[in-house]
């Protein structure tokens, strides 16, 4: 056979029908491990599962049919019978009469089990399955079943075989089921022993599959798609047993079942349940069931601790950093700092005292000179001039007092008079007139002594000539030389006030920080101590994780080696997470339509007209809403109402899509109510589809079957005949109760 | 003995009184304190030479309140000194035969006047030195 084309979606969702077919041919049965080989060589195929999705596919496409004609062969209670039945839309209802085991559920069973096979059988009970009532029914089941439904006069007569065959209008035309059984001499039945032969068209052409489909996958796919999926059996033929079952589940519940059966969700289920028991059964270890999940769950709870750990290793090596680097400028600017020795700042001290000193000596030698020199810059300088060379005038008046010019004169006359060889007489006059009158140009040149400053006679007015003219030559330079020392011992002073200013300030900043120092070295002690236990932690899981990898490891790769790769297991469960995700989506989207079928089928059933819209959450909640909007679940809650929810449900369902499905009921009104009785009776008859009613004498009677003459279009009576000595058996004649129907 | 017809002696200056007026010699006082001078004669000195700066003769004093200081202390006791500041308030004054009591005077309305000039020429001066720098930024008069 080959295999599908991965690209496309519609090519990915042929995988999907290949694993149902898979589960179909395989599946039922205690042992999978058919099944699971099946799935095997399926995943071995590269194939992107995560991209396959689950459609609904019943609801997509409504295919309204009509059971036109039932007859069987040996099965059960009948030995023959052929049942012509009502399918004309103004008279749509069938009504087959029968007592308590004349064969009404046969009839239900021929109809189930013609048309779906061991599918009807494994899908019926899923409803009882899902309540916790039955257990995953088995293929050994349904052949044990089988063999019991063999007609036993017939069988002991010589038979050997059994079977249903189903004549169907449907949108492609006519369609018949016939299935057969056959069985061995000691009435056992056997898988192969199952023939299925499907009929189309008025001239009952043999459908045949393509010769690349398995037959049985085919028949099945054509059968689903024709009438409808196996999973709506419950919504098609349903007895009261069914009903009470249903309404035994919470109406959400309720809800949530009839929306899978509707959209075939119902057909996954299983599967996913087979996916998953396949995904641990592949994925187990060769030698102990669950010690590769055991290590896989321990390696990943040890790997999100030391992913953790190293979190808080990174936290804190992130916090160390920093804190190192600021450590290490601290020390630095605590080195640069420095807070000078104790000589330094003696001798700073020292130095300072002494210019102090040095300034106080210099401020009053700039006083002193000032005080003294200053008048000489200050005073106008003609009158220093004219003091000047008063003074000057002064001091040569004083030098020749009055006589002793005179007496230097002779001297210098004698001294003349003494030169050798001695001058004559004539020559000496003459040298001592010239003497004489030059003394007394020389002496007669200075001016007089100031009448203004006759106080200077006898005093030395030479000395205080220099001191005026010394005084004003040196007064300025000599004040702007110390002014100027004053200055520089001030500015090295203040330069020492600076320097002392910064090493205060500097000894307040060294202060800080060496207490910042403090507290980033205890800081950087705590987080190092805490690196170290992390380290430790760290080091810890990963020797943990080691040998936990390694095993693991080994046991994957030991698997492999015997052909249990791990690859199909990892794919089931991409794919059985593909599906839910896609169930869990597309489900919310149908149930406004679903609400809105179940608010007309529930109005139309509970005679209580309280209820006037029946409302699904997007949690798929359901909510009976009165003419206010109050939930009356809230409120009240009845066992029979829930009945009728059922009912109304099954209804609903059957009308998802616009379609109309046929309904066949077993045993309709039996556990009903008067008023419950015409309403359900009124709805299901008047319904625009097909309607099969097996039904009691005690049910369907007098008022009630006046009250829907009018829409029957066929009437069958199973009738029990007793055969002397033996079982007996049910024939099948046309009308119903001879005195209902007359 | 005649005063006003006894001429000036260098001697008597020395051992002579001096006084100026009283508000003159408050100045003197206040500004002695405010430059913390330590000595009196200190910043009469000063007034007198800025007194001499100006060609007239100064007004003479109001009153005679101030308190006395010796000659020599005002001049110094150097006679050199000394004699150099007689021979400066004389030659400013133009007089011949200048009495000792005339020169008294005249040493009085000095100090005054300069007094004046200098408390106004140091306005804002808290130091010595910068005393000294206000008044060597006086301009120099012929």
């Amino acid at each position: 056979m080959s295999e599908p084309g991965s690209n496309g979606e519609s090519g990915v969702t042929r995988w999907l029908d290949l694993l149902v077919s898979a589960r179909h041919l395989h599946g039922a049965g205690g042992n999978r491990r058919r099944l699971f080989n099946r799935f095997d060589e399926i995943f071995a195929s590269s194939v992107d599962w995560t991209a396959l999705v689950w459609t609904p596919r019943a609801v997509g496409a409504p295919r309204p049919f009509r059971f036109k004609r039932l007859r069987l062969h040996n099965w059960k209670a009948l030995c023959k019978a052929d049942f012509e039945l009502a399918s004309t839309l103004d008279r749509p209802v069938a009504l087959i009469g029968g007592n308590n085991g004349n064969g009404k559920t046969s009839i239900l069973e021929a109809l189930a089990l013609g048309i779906y096979g061991i599918r009807a059988h494994l899908d019926r009970s899923r409803l009882s399955r899902e309540n916790g009532e039955a257990s995953t029914p088995r293929r050994s089941e349904y052949n044990q079943a089988i063999e019991r439904a063999m007609h036993r006069q017939a069988f002991e007569r010589g038979d050997r075989d059994m079977s249903v065959t189903i004549e169907l209008d449907t949108e492609d035309g006519p369609f018949e089921v016939e299935r057969r059984w056959y069985f061995g001499d000691d009435g056992s039945f056997v898988q192969e022993d199952e023939e299925l032969v499907l009929r189309i068209g008025e001239d009952r052409h043999i459908l045949s599959p393509p010769n690349d489909v398995p037959s049985a996958e085919f028949a099945f796919f054509e059968i689903e798609r024709r009438i409808a999926p196996v999973s709506m059996l419950p919504f098609l033929l349903f007895d009261g047993e069914q009903i009470r079952r249903l309404a035994q589940r919470e109406l959400g519940d309720q809800v949530r079942f009839g929306l899978e059966s509707a959209l075939g969700v119902a057909t996954i289920r299983p599967l996913l349940e087979d996916l998953s028991d396949y995904a641990r059964d592949r994925g187990k270890d060769v030698i102990a069931d669950s010690a590769e999940a055991t290590l896989s769950s321990q390696i990943a709870t040890l790997s999100v601790e030391l992913d953790s750990t190293r979190s808080d290793l990174e936290r804190v090596e992130s916090e160390l950093d920093p804190l190192r680097k600021r450590r290490d400028e601290i020390v630095k600017s605590i080195g640069s700092v420095g807070d000078g020795t104790y000589q330094e700042r003696h001798a700073d001290l020292e130095l300072r005292k002494k210019l102090e000193a040095e300034l106080q000596t210099a401020r009053h030698d700039l006083l002193v000179a000032g005080v003294r020199l200053l008048p000489f810059l200050l005073m106008p300088t003609s009158l220093l001039d004219n003091v000047e060379h008063a003074l000057d005038a002064a001091a040569h008046s004083n030098n020749f007092s009055e006589g002793e010019d005179a007496r230097m004169l002779r001297q210098l006359i004698s001294a003349l008079e003494a030169t050798q060889p001695p001058l004559s007489a004539q020559s000496l006059e003459d040298m001592a007139r010239r003497t004489k009158e030059a003394w007394k140009i020389l002496i007669g040149a200075e001016a007089p002594p100031d009448p203004m400053h006759g106080y200077l006679k006898g005093h030395d007015a030479r000395r205080v000539h220099d001191l005026i003219e010394g005084s004003r030559s040196s007064a300025r330079s000599e004040i702007e030389r110390m002014t100027r020392r004053i200055a520089e011992v001030a500015a090295a002073i203040a330069h020492m006030d600076r320097q002392e200013e910064q090493r205060v300030r500097a000894e307040k900043d060294r202060v800080e920080l060496v207490q910042e120092l403090e507290g980033a070295n205890g800081r950087i002690a705590e987080l190092e101590a805490r690196r170290r236990r992390l380290d430790q932690v760290a080091g810890k899981l990963h020797a943990q994780i080691e040998p936990l990898q390694q095993d693991l490891t080994k046991r994957r790769g030991l698997r492999r080696s015997i052909g249990h790769g791990g690859t199909g297991a990892d794919a089931a469960r991409m794919l059985v997470n593909a599906l839910q995700d896609s169930i869990r989506s597309a489900m919310p989207k149908h149930y406004e339509e679903l609400a809105n079928a179940l608010t007309e089928a529930y109005r139309s059933l509970a005679h209580k007209g309280v209820v006037q819209t029946v409302g699904i959450a997007e949690d798929g909640n359901v909510s009976l809403l009165d003419s206010f909007g109050r939930n009356l679940r809230e409120t009240e809650a009845s066992a029979g109402e829930n009945q009728i929810f059922a009912m109304a449900l099954i209804a609903a369902v059957g009308s998802l899509g616009g379609r109309s499905l046929p309904l066949v009921i077993d045993t309709p009104l039996g556990r009903l109510d008067t008023v419950h009785r015409e309403r359900v009776l009124d709805y299901f008859v008047h319904r625009n589809s097909q309607t099969i009613l097996l039904s009691q004498p005690e049910e369907v009677y007098g008022q009630y079957y006046e009250r829907i003459s009018h829409r029957i279009g066929s009437e069958h009576q199973l009738v029990y005949r007793s055969e002397a000595g033996g079982l007996g058996e049910t024939v099948v004649e046309k009308g119903y109760f001879p005195r209902k129907a007359a | 003995m005649n005063q006003t017809a006894s001429t000036l002696q260098i001697g008597d200056i020395s051992r002579a009184d001096f006084r100026t007026s009283f508000a003159a010699d408050s100045e003197n006082s206040r500004i002695q304190k405010a430059l913390s001078l330590p000595f009196r004669y200190q910043p009469a000195r000063l007034a007198l030479s800025l007194s001499l700066r100006k060609s007239s003769v100064p007004s003479p004093i109001p009153d005679s309140g101030g308190r006395t200081i010796k000659g020599d202390t005002l001049f110094g006791q150097d006679e050199a000194d000394l004699t150099l500041w007689i021979a400066l308030i004389v030659q400013h004054s133009g007089q011949t035969q200048l009495s000792r009591r005339a020169f008294q005077d005249l040493v009085a309305a000095h100090w005054a006047r300069g007094m004046e000039m200098f408390s106004r020429s140091i306005v804002g001066a808290k130091t010595i030195e910068e005393a000294f720098a206000c008044l060597l930024e006086m301009k120099p008069i012929r």
